[in-house]
């Protein structure tokens, strides 16, 4: 869709960022139509115009100017997105915040970080870690994807049994708002209960209330230590019960991953280059159980044998073999790949990955993997890694993830979409959510938050919006349901 | 191979946003845009394949602002090198080629270099240090390139490879002004046809003069004849001279007496390093030479940052000028670890590199060196 946005809005935009940061020439606008979510599957969404914006100063004039014409305004991070949260599905300006990209103070002594929200995760720690510190939120993708799309989107990350999600870490932010105001909500006092945290309310914001643009976040000593595990069951509940009797003993591992079949047989590369052949993996397994220690070496691998000896006493066996060990951590943590395999690209040559992010009680997880498998029949998809569940916040509370690989055929695409809600929608009876992190965007399941909040909350909710957006200029058609 | 034959790849990353492409992507880093970065010039290859976007000059003029220097293609489950030649393929096909590059592939079709230069000044420097034209009794042909052969930086590091390998009594010959271009880089410009004509024309001369090894300054030469010519017919035995120097010194045929006594760092070529593998070889010369103390730039071996040179970039200039160029953050990077000396191996590189210490202001701090000048006074 376009906008048709006025040569004289252009020229003002130009004015504000400069010439050499805007583009409105149609292959610009083509590079930044498509992210990895389904909604960008059959076509790609170009914007009307992009802006590198350099401070928040530009990005202030930059909404002032939007909100006036009543244009759309899309903040675009890394686009890696899985739900469309970066795709101007109705035209307007895409806002690229990599050039918001600075580190603004290392606090070694506090454990405290402020950075402008464009830097990547990435390198975010590669600066961090000259000074013997790490952020460890971690996802995947963080070679490209910024901090502002990470707290944007509520992310997950590798070390959450340990150190939390988002919301575990953020402690301030400044955020520009629709209207133009530049705000700072929050210091680096490590609690506060004075005024309202509003800092909170921008996670998983998914860019609909305004643009963050600076992130103080507690950050850790790095490990200096880590150890790591697989642990195969023949039955998923087994697996999730050691898992909870890790940490009811007081262990502190620093991830938990929980993996269908499927899954650890994309961890088998490694394995296959040096002997020629898969490993056989016994027929019976059901779940895999993927754990890690950090910190001293000692206390680390102390906890290390007493872990394996829970779930070896849950009918666990241990994989012994080291490069599916390997495997795994790389695509979890290292990403150390041989040339030209990256195992995503690779994956993408058979079908579009499609994560869809579930969270319910945990005694209805079992539940929730039924219906997985009984819908994959249903509409005839493949599973992709399966099913695996990761723990976004502290402690044991896993953010379960069922994937689906697409080919791109309008036809398949209807149908995943049809099954990616079937779920979403079992998962709210299950007392769950639609999505529990990477956002929900422009995903169809939007439009089940009906299902999921009550009429009264989405009611507060379009309120909040409304009061901060009042022209709804911030990534329209994202978030909510279609009318909102 | 023609674009849509790279249809799955393509798609595959239309699947997979991963982007892995982009943290140390030249031309990205310096544009800021999504579409110079390899993630997007395949979303525009998607969209050309679709027809959803007719090739324009504008789309040129931004794909051939790609180095080729590799590092998306080992970053990515496919080689994205060859999907981008073949994508240039196919506007030079359509005629919609930038000015700049247009020249620089016609000097290279008429003249046989990139420098519009007569082939009688090739080598003309040769005769003064009494280098014999290559005869089969000669162990290696010496395979100097355009640059090696105009530039006056690239004929200092020629000329001091040449004394190297005279004084460790390699027997070598070259071609003077009967070396054409390898044709290297018409081929990572898409231009496959000059490419095919140059490579005959070398591979027929290197038969009939009975050429067996060949060593060569440049490792885009170097890899090029190594990789490229064998599918016309052409298969030698190639080295890079580091290949070479790194071997004379392990046998002995060449002795290092004199110490540098300096703090140096090397810069991996694109040529030699992701496109050929060899990281080791320059390595090993810079640590066996007496005095010199190696170390190392955050961005080292397989995620070294490429210099800006390549593509014909030395020539057209497409992406320098601005402090973010890619040779100006190399020698920021290389200034940085402290070294006084940024050692080459490539030609490119040393005009790239040299002209940035210079624009940096750098001239008393750091010296770009090529390894076999570093070589050449320590014996």
């Amino acid at each position: 869709m376009s906008y048709n946005i006025s040569e004289k809005v252009l020229a003002e935009l130009e004015s504000i960022v400069g010439k050499e940061n805007i583009s409105y020439s149609k292959i610009d606008l083509i590079a930044y139509s498509r992210d990895w979510s389904i909604v960008t599957a059959i076509k790609g969404y170009p914007p009307d115009v992009v802006v590198k914006p350099k401070s928040s100063t530009e990005i202030s004039q930059i909404m002032q100017l939007a909100n006036r014409e009543k244009i759309p305004v899309v903040p675009w991070g890394g686009g890696t997105g899985m739900s469309g949260g970066a795709i101007a599905i109705q035209g307007g300006i895409v806002i690229d915040m990599r050039g918001l990209n600075r580190i603004i103070e290392i606090d070694e002594e506090n454990l405290v970080v402020v950075a402008q929200t464009g830097i990547t995760v990435h390198r975010l720690n590669n600066e961090l870690e000259k000074h013997g510190l790490w952020w460890p939120h971690d996802p995947e993708s963080k070679h490209t994807s910024t901090l502002g799309g990470a707290i944007a989107c509520d992310n997950i990350g590798t070390f959450g049994t340990k150190y939390g999600g988002i919301i575990d870490y953020l402690l301030a932010i400044e955020v520009v708002l629709p209207t133009g105001e530049i705000v700072k909500i929050g210091s680096k006092a490590p609690f506060s209960v004075s005024g309202y945290p509003l800092h909170l309310l921008f996670i998983g914001s998914e860019g609909t209330l305004g643009i963050i643009t600076e992130a103080t976040l507690r950050v850790y000593k790095k490990p200096e230590y880590r150890c790591v595990e697989l642990v195969a069951f023949s039955s998923l509940s087994d697996a999730i019960k050691s898992c909870l009797q890790i940490i009811t003993l007081g262990m502190d591992p620093e991830s938990i991953n929980i993996m269908a079949k499927e899954g650890l047989i994309y961890y088998t590369r490694l394995y296959k280059e040096k002997f020629g052949v898969i490993p056989k993996i016994p027929e019976d397994v059901e779940a895999v159980v993927a754990f890690s220690f950090a910190g001293s070496r000692e206390l680390s691998e102390f906890q290390r044998k007493l872990a394996l000896d829970v779930c070896v006493k849950f009918g666990g066996t241990i994989i012994e073999e080291p490069e599916i060990v390997s495997s795994f951590w790389a695509e979890k943590h290292t990403l150390e790949y041989a040339p030209q395999m990256n195992p995503w690209f690779i994956s993408a040559m058979k079908g579009r990955y499609l994560g869809i992010d579930l969270c319910c009680p945990l005694s209805k997880v079992r539940h929730l993997h039924e219906t997985y498998r009984k819908l994959l029949s249903k509409y005839g998809l493949e599973p992709a890694s399966g099913f695996f569940m990761l723990c976004k916040r502290i402690k044991f509370s896993p953010n379960c993830v069922f994937t689906v690989n697409v080919n791109d055929s309008p036809e398949e695409v209807r149908k995943a979409q049809e099954f990616i809600c079937e779920l979403a929608e079992y998962a709210v009876k299950l007392g769950g959510t639609v999505s529990s992190s990477r956002g929900v965007g422009a995903a169809p399941t939007r439009n089940l938050l009906y299902k999921e909040h009550s009429p009264e909350a989405l009611t507060l909710m379009r309120k909040l919006k409304r009061m901060l957006d009042p022209n709804n200029i911030m990534n329209p058609g994202k978030k909510f349901p279609c009318e909102a | 191979m023609r674009l849509a034959d790279f249809k799955n790849e393509i798609r595959a990353c239309i699947r997979c946003r991963c982007g892995f492409c982009q943290e140390e992507c030249p031309s990205f880093k310096l544009f800021k845009l999504e579409s110079y970065s390899s993630r997007g010039r395949l979303t525009l290859a998607w969209a050309v394949l679709n027809q959803e976007l007719q090739p324009t000059m504008t789309l040129a003029e931004n794909l051939f602002k790609c180095l080729m220097c590799k590092y998306c293609s080992l970053r990515c489950g496919t080689d994205i090198v060859l999907i981008t030649r073949a994508f240039r393929a196919e506007l030079i096909e359509r005629g919609l080629v930038p000015a700049k590059i247009g020249e620089f592939l016609e000097n290279i079709h008429k003249y046989g270099n990139p420098f519009k230069e007569t082939r009688e000044k090739k080598g003309k420097w040769l005769k003064e240090l009494g280098i014999d034209y290559f005869t089969p009794n000669h162990e290696f042909l010496y395979y100097i390139g355009c640059i090696g052969s105009y530039d006056l930086r690239g004929q200092n590091m020629a000329k001091a490879l040449a004394e190297i390998l005279l004084k460790a009594n390699i027997s070598f010959g070259c071609l003077g002004a009967d070396e054409f271009c390898s044709g290297g880089e018409a081929l990572m410009l898409g231009e496959s046809g000059l490419f095919q004509q140059l490579a005959e024309e070398n591979i027929k001369k290197f038969k009939e003069l009975g050429v067996k090894k060949i060593v060569t300054l440049c490792p885009h030469c170097y890899y090029t004849i190594k990789n490229e010519y064998p599918s016309f017919g052409g298969k030698f035995e190639v080295l890079h001279y580091t290949q070479l120097l790194s071997d004379i010194l392990k046998n002995g045929k060449l002795k290092l007496s004199k110490k540098i006594n300096a703090k140096v760092t090397y810069h991996d070529p694109c040529f030699l390093g992701r496109y050929s593998g060899d990281y080791e070889s320059p390595r090993q010369i810079l640590k066996s030479t007496p005095g010199i103390e190696l170390v190392e730039m955050e961005r080292a071996r397989e995620n070294s940052y490429c210099c800006g040179g390549g593509c014909g970039n030395f020539y057209t200039g497409f992406i320098n000028g601005s402090q973010n160029s890619p040779s100006r953050a190399r020698v920021r990077e290389a200034h940085s670890t402290g070294a006084e000396i940024l050692a080459v191996s490539c030609p490119h590189c040393m005009i790239m590199l040299e002209d940035a210490v210079k624009t940096e202001e750098l001239e008393n701090k750091l010296l770009v060196k090529d390894i076999s000048q570093i070589i050449l006074d320590a014996i």
